[in-house]
């Protein structure tokens, strides 16, 4: 038991190990880019037009963050519908020990779900755009 | 790590009397080396052949100056994108920017350098592999929020409010068919998913799974005809609108990294991964790559003869259409392990 116990950790660090290693090569590949373009490019004198935002070459002016969202009444269903998706990965790893009444059960509240959203769905979108 | 590099390096390390903790970073090492050359080469060939292909399709020559065929043109491309100097927009949250773009291309490289390649060559063997990647990949439409956001720009801002509506338009169905499929084949550990298709590929066993899939995939990597965050005749760019040229090459690097990313994801959940119908040395990796290649291209016919999506379709789309073909593709795959579809002998 001892020796099952130590190979596995040491199989999950060897795992870690791995992970670390891909994450930091994957790190120095635009890392690796943004230097060598720092090597090659020259440094241009600085003036507002080049700092200023490209809006279609004219002047910007407003503020970003005025843009609005007209599909705002998705949100709560997708959180709601997202708290389901959840408990069904749960169920994924475990389906086959639970037995199939509660797995059915699990299957007729996605069943539910899917309906309450669309139903919600309507309403949402009816009320919206009143 | 089990790989063909790990039999290799162990060798070496016997002969240098490495001790475990160095074989295993320099076989980690040499293994991402060989995934990064594999990335690199993918996206390059695969650049300039859509290019051509796109040309073709739209009665061009393409590129045709630079080298054979114009197969240099891309060498061309990037030298002249990486010499030149990247600049930060004075309305820009300089931080946020700077960090995102390159965020993005690493976690991409990331998650195929998790990704097994074949039944000797894979980074790390993990349990719950199917899930990590996900989980990873739901994150990408949230850097190019930050991304467009963090730009200060307008069409960014657009772009960024677009990427937030398309994840809640796919994701759901996406999570579903990766569920369905960890049903199906009783597991989350991406190897075990390969193996469970020797019989049948799961693309035949779970059709619908399949094409929702595909068309997640489509939206989640941004290519027609949901380019819906770049948008070129809308939005200039969409979240590259301020992105300066070495930020753009990193960005072009991204587009057909997401290409692989998605081809091997589909070919090792759907199309049965490195089983193919006959052995030969390396078959599994070759088949693999075969596969891939076949899914990629098919992407370049999608891209050529489809147009772009408006946002509220795909919103609507998303939500009526592909949600429910998730459910009835999850309910299948319950049906089918829980023994209810006998007549089919699987």
């Amino acid at each position: 038991m001892v020796y099952n116990l130590s190979l596995s950790i040491f199989l999950m660090a060897n795992a870690y190990i791995d992970l670390i290693v891909f994450a930091i090569v994957a790190a120095m590949v635009p890392i690796g880019m943004l230097l060598v373009s720092r090597l090659l490019s020259r440094k241009m004198k600085r003036n507002d037009i080049l700092l200023d935002n490209y809006e279609s070459a004219e002047m910007p002016i407003g503020d970003v963050k005025d843009i609005t969202n007209d599909y705002l009444y998705y949100f709560p269903i997708f959180i709601a519908f997202e708290l389901l998706i959840v408990a069904l990965i749960f169920w994924s790893f475990v389906y086959s020990g639970i037995g199939i009444y509660f797995s059915a059960a699990v299957m007729l509240m996605l069943i539910l779900g899917t309906i309450a959203t669309f139903i919600s769905l309507k309403f949402m979108e009816r009320d919206y755009n009143e | 790590m089990n790989s063909y590099v790990s039999e290799v390096i162990s060798n070496f390390a016997l002969h240098y009397g490495l001790n475990g903790v160095l074989n295993e970073i320099a076989t980690a090492i040499i293994f991402a080396v060989l995934v990064l050359i594999l990335i690199s080469a993918f996206d390059y060939m695969y650049g300039w052949f859509e290019r051509k292909v796109m040309a073709k399709a739209q009665l061009r020559h393409g590129p045709n100056v630079v080298g054979k065929y114009g197969i240099l043109q891309n060498l061309a491309d990037i030298v002249k994108l990486l010499a030149k100097e990247n600049i930060v927009p004075k309305n820009a949250n300089k931080y946020l920017f700077l960090f995102s773009v390159p965020l993005m291309l690493a976690l991409l490289i990331f998650i195929e350098e998790m990704l097994p390649l074949s039944p000797n060559f894979y980074g790390v063997d993990l349990s719950i592999g199917l899930l990590v990647v996900f989980v990873l990949i739901s994150f990408t439409p949230l850097i190019l929020f930050i991304a467009g956001w963090a730009s200060g720009n307008k069409f960014g801002s657009i772009s960024a409010d677009r990427s937030v509506m398309m994840l809640i338009s796919y994701e759901l169905p996406m999570f579903l068919v990766m569920a369905s499929v960890a049903v199906a084949a009783g597991s989350y550990n991406l190897m075990q998913i390969v193996n469970a298709q020797s019989s049948l590929p799961f693309a035949l066993l779970l059709p619908v799974g399949f094409m929702v899939f595909f068309i997640v995939m489509l939206a989640e990597f941004e290519r027609p005809p949901f380019d819906i965050r770049e948008a070129d005749s809308e939005l200039i760019a969409g979240w590259l609108t301020d992105a300066s040229s070495p930020f753009y090459s990193i960005a072009l690097f991204i587009d057909y990294t997401r290409v692989l990313l998605g081809s091997i994801i589909i070919t090792l959940l759907f199309l049965g991964g490195w089983i193919g119908p006959f052995s030969f040395p390396f078959s599994g990796f070759a088949w693999l790559i075969a596969k891939v290649i076949l899914v990629a291209l098919f992407l370049i016919v999608i891209r050529v003869t489809m147009i772009r999506m408006r946002i509220d379709k795909l919103l609507r789309f998303g939500w009526t259409i592909m949600l429910p073909l998730a459910v009835v593709n999850l309910l299948w795959a319950f049906a089918l392990v829980s023994g209810y579809l006998p007549a089919l002998g699987i």
